[in-house]
């Protein structure tokens, strides 16, 4: 069996060698494949932070990856038609850069989720469950019935954002910045599971009156934790934006949510690389599967049910051996 | 705005909102007994509606098509539940979410595989299809009209069932102490199939009556699903009761908004900017209601303080 | 006389028919150890929920460290200076008793939000650490985890991260309950010299325990207090034998 930590670094080394090796032999596919695979990881990460962490059981983050996203496809679209967004009381121009777009869509996932949170952190359980669930929804229903975003059609961005000293458009340069904010925000993660906000978040998730004796309140340390989750998810969202050069309502739908969970499970809840390997085998079984059948998600079906019912650490907790949750 | 306009709209969100009720009303009480979240409820939605499709594709009767759009419904769901929901209901919530999401993808995608991504379409029954005129000269469609009914029966019979018999006593028992029931020698597990399989029945009849006013096709009960989420979030956890009302406000609220809002803003401001606050406004009204529920009542209208 | 550092004034709390807590009045005083006691079923529950802030009276007043504090939730009375144990053991199963006392020290020093810096790399914190689990007897078992130490041991670590909070009051719900004779004797030594630095409301079913510690003892029978006084008063008071203590004579 293998130490995870070792298995962290494994994965983290795959990640980047495989695309890299793929631009060499001019797999072009294989290199997109990859950013996707970092992309949804990251909003697999963000997810992570309250689910595994937290212990938030959240059916609702796809609303913070299409915030993510529509803060990319507003401030771009306004940008690429040199149109500002507001000019009365004050000019908002538009934006084509990524570091802009990047902390806009951060602060509006960390403001979406703030709100979500207030609300939905009051209650807990099933409750918690139905609620992110039904608000990510009216995210959703929002985007459908709001034309001047492109409504329902959703909203189509011709040429990638830039970012400074790089050419974006070039798939492996896109790659590498992707994978350089997953591993960064991956670093981040790290060092906050050991901080003592860590600490505090984890007391939270097994006993919340002994969290309260110390004199902190479970629903300050949890919403913190959600904003955060947030923030990370909707980073995620405007990337997905810019890989695909598109937003649409979809990336509010519940599935959205779903799979985003999927990730965090297929590769084993609480642990820092599971989104990570779970999204490299969504996209795989995605790839294999889809080639073979029409009807894959079928087969995605069962074979989720099966680590459900079977297999509860996920991939991590298999090659690991060890038991999910802790630390 | 015409009067009769306005009472036409009350009796859609009626109509929505009894629907909503018998699909609430199983996964409440499901979620109540067994304490288990059923995200693949509105996968027996989806079952039923087809069942009713192909039956009265295939004999051309309205009523054999609902008999057996309850049959597949009830069938799928004892099979469901002996097969992968009693392993769940030790878990914790997040295996519940997961399992059930894996039934939907299942569910989903087997159903495209048999039926093809195409809607099918359910006729209203003949004597069913015009119109019916109310006191004060109001023409309403007659199948609209017995949606209402049969929803209200439902109501009626579900507190029936529980009120008034040895099932519903054993159900109440169920939600209150699991391990006195099996001491009583109730079997307990025979108990949780056939109230799983209620529930599934329910949503099965509740697909094929709304089959038949929209279309059928996969992943046609996901947004009821959702909005049954809503209703039983307002109306409490476990609540027949909560879920009748809940039910009732939510469509009334979604109708009513939808109409009213752009009418309301069209006031004071250009129609064209009013159609579009206003319809926007308007899908939004469900959850905002449901936020104010929760500010105001965490545990939900008729739910107990836990 | 100084004000009492925690009181209660005609405290009630009902549950449909039955009165929990029946006016109850109540002073905690600098220095001392005063014990609650009472049968089963009397209230002392529900009275101590009321003083930690988890559950809120019907009517009635708490003060403590000279403010009223009956309306705040449990978290922002800890703040205040409430340190409290649990009936049953409420310490994190999953940590081990360093991080366990760790969660307290840095929760008292505000740098429970700290996100960037290591918990594990705070000197300061990991003294405090080490100097609560020694007081308690628990330095050789830091890097075990909570839910692998013996019962006795998890007791003590309640009291460690009470201790950790450098608390103005402790409220300490059976400390001793479930533990042998030398467990009892062990958490009797530990709490003795504890009244010096803040005062102790004890709520305890081990008579010689409390007969050893107590300053005053008040009597809590079906939600009221039908006695309070010093040990001596209440062994001898013939309505408190009746009631509680069983005796015919």
């Amino acid at each position: 069996m293998i130490a995870e930590k070792h298995l962290n670094w494994l994965i983290a080394a795959l990640l980047l060698a495989v695309p890299v090796c793929a631009w060499w032999f001019g797999e072009i596919y294989t290199v997109t494949l990859a950013t996707r695979v970092v992309v949804l990881a990251l909003a697999g990460v963000g997810l992570n932070l309250a689910l595994g962490a937290g212990g938030l059981v959240s059916l609702g983050h796809a609303a913070f990856f299409g915030v993510g996203g529509y803060a990319m496809g507003i401030l771009a679209s306004h940008g690429q038609n040199y149109d500002p967004i507001l000019t009365e009381p004050f000019l908002i121009e538009g934006t084509k850069s990524m570091p802009v777009i990047w902390l806009v869509a951060i602060i509006a996932g960390g403001l979406s989720a703030l709100a979500i949170g207030a609300l939905s952190l009051r209650t807990s359980g099933v409750y918690f469950i139905m609620i992110t669930l039904a608000f990510g929804q009216m995210f959703y229903y929002f985007a459908i019935s709001w034309p001047a975003y492109g409504g329902e059609d959703g909203l189509s961005i011709y040429v990638r954002n830039g970012f400074p000293g790089l050419n974006t458009l070039q798939p492996i340069q896109y790659f590498a910045l992707c994978y350089v904010l997953l591993i960064a925000v991956l670093l981040l993660c790290a060092r906050l599971g050991a901080s003592p906000f860590g600490l505090a978040l984890n007391a939270v998730r097994q006993s919340a009156p002994r969290v309260e004796t110390v004199g902190l309140s479970p629903l300050r340390l949890r919403l913190t934790a959600f904003v955060i989750s947030g923030a990370i998810t909707a980073l995620a969202g405007a990337l997905f934006a810019d890989l695909s050069r598109f937003v649409s309502p979809t990336m509010f739908s519940w599935h959205t949510s779903g799979e985003i969970m999927i990730f965090v499970i297929l590769g084993g809840v609480g642990r820092l690389y599971g989104p990570v390997i779970g999204a490299c085998l969504f996209i795989l079984l995605e790839h294999w599967l889809g080639g073979v059948s029409e009807y894959w998600q079928l087969f995605l079906g069962l074979l989720l049910l099966g680590v459900v019912l079977f297999a509860r650490g996920g991939v991590i907790g298999v090659l690991t051996r060890k038991e999910a949750g802790h630390g | 705005m015409s009067m009769i306009l306005l009472i036409e709209q009350a009796l859609n969100g009626l109509q929505f909102g009894v629907m909503l009720f018998v699909m609430a009303a199983g996964l409440t009480l499901v979620f109540g007994v067994m304490g288990l979240i059923n995200l693949a409820h509105g996968s027996l939605y989806m079952i039923g509606a087809f069942a009713a499709a192909t039956v009265a594709g295939l004999t051309g009767s309205f009523l054999l098509a609902l008999a057996a759009s309850l049959a597949a419904a009830a069938a799928a769901g004892a099979i469901v539940e002996i097969a992968v929901i009693r392993r769940l209901y030790a878990r914790d919530h997040l295996d519940q979410v997961l399992a059930t999401f894996a039934l939907i993808l299942i569910f989903s995608e087997g159903t495209r595989w048999l039926f093809g991504s195409f809607p099918l379409f359910l006729d209203t029954p003949d004597w069913l299809s015009g119109p019916v005129e109310l006191p004060g000269g109001i023409l309403y469609p007659a199948y609209r009209l017995g949606i209402i009914g049969v929803g209200l029966a439902v109501a009626l019979g579900l507190y029936l069932l529980i009120s008034r018999t040895r099932l519903g006593i054993r159900i109440r028992a169920g939600e209150s102490d699991r391990e006195m029931i099996a001491a009583l020698g109730v079997d307990i597990s025979k108990l949780y199939t056939l109230v799983f399989a209620l529930g599934a029945a329910l949503a099965g009849l509740a697909g094929a009556l709304v089959g038949a006013i929209q279309s059928v096709q996969v992943g046609m009960g996901e947004p009821v699903l959702i909005l049954a989420f809503v209703v039983i979030v307002i109306g409490g956890i476990g609540s027949i009761k909560g879920a009748l009302v809940a039910s009732l406000l939510v469509g009334l609220t979604d109708t009513m908004g939808g109409f009213l809002l752009p009418i309301a803003f069209a006031q004071v401001m250009e129609p064209a900017n009013a159609m579009l606050l206003g319809s926007a406004l308007a899908s939004m009204l469900i959850y905002i209601l449901m936020a104010v529920v929760l500010i105001v009542r965490p545990s939900g209208l008729f739910g107990v303080r836990s | 006389m100084d004000e009492p550092v925690l009181s209660l004034r005609e405290v009630s709390k009902t549950f449909g028919v039955l009165k929990a807590s029946d006016g109850v009045s109540l002073d905690l005083r600098a220095g001392e150890i005063h014990a609650l006691i009472g049968p089963n079923g009397a209230g002392k529950s529900t009275l101590i929920a009321q003083i930690a802030g988890s559950l809120r009276p019907d009517s009635g007043t708490i003060r403590f460290a000279g403010q009223d504090v009956t309306r705040l939730g449990p978290s922002a009375r800890a703040r205040r200076g409430l340190g409290r144990s649990f009936q049953i053991s409420q310490v994190i199963a999953g940590f081990t008793v360093r991080q366990n006392i760790l969660l307290a020290v840095q929760a008292r020093a505000g740098r429970a939000y700290a996100m960037l810096r290591r918990a594990a790399r705070d000197n300061d914190a990991m003294q405090q650490v080490t100097e609560y689990a020694q007081r308690v007897g628990l330095a050789e078992r830091l890097d075990v985890e909570a839910s692998d130490i013996a019962h006795g041991e998890r007791r003590r670590l309640e009291i460690a991260m009470a201790l950790a909070m450098r608390p103005k009051v402790f409220v300490l719900d059976e400390p001793m309950a479930g533990m042998g004779a030398e467990g009892v004797a062990v958490m009797t030594q530990l709490l003795d010299p504890l009244r010096h630095e803040a005062p102790i409301l004890l709520v305890e079913h081990d008579m010689q325990a409390v007969f050893a510690l107590a300053d005053r003892i008040s009597v809590l029978v079906y939600g009221r207090i039908i006695a309070s006084g010093s040990v001596a008063e209440i062994r001898n008071d013939p309505e408190v034998r009746r009631a509680y203590l069983g005796d015919e004579a």
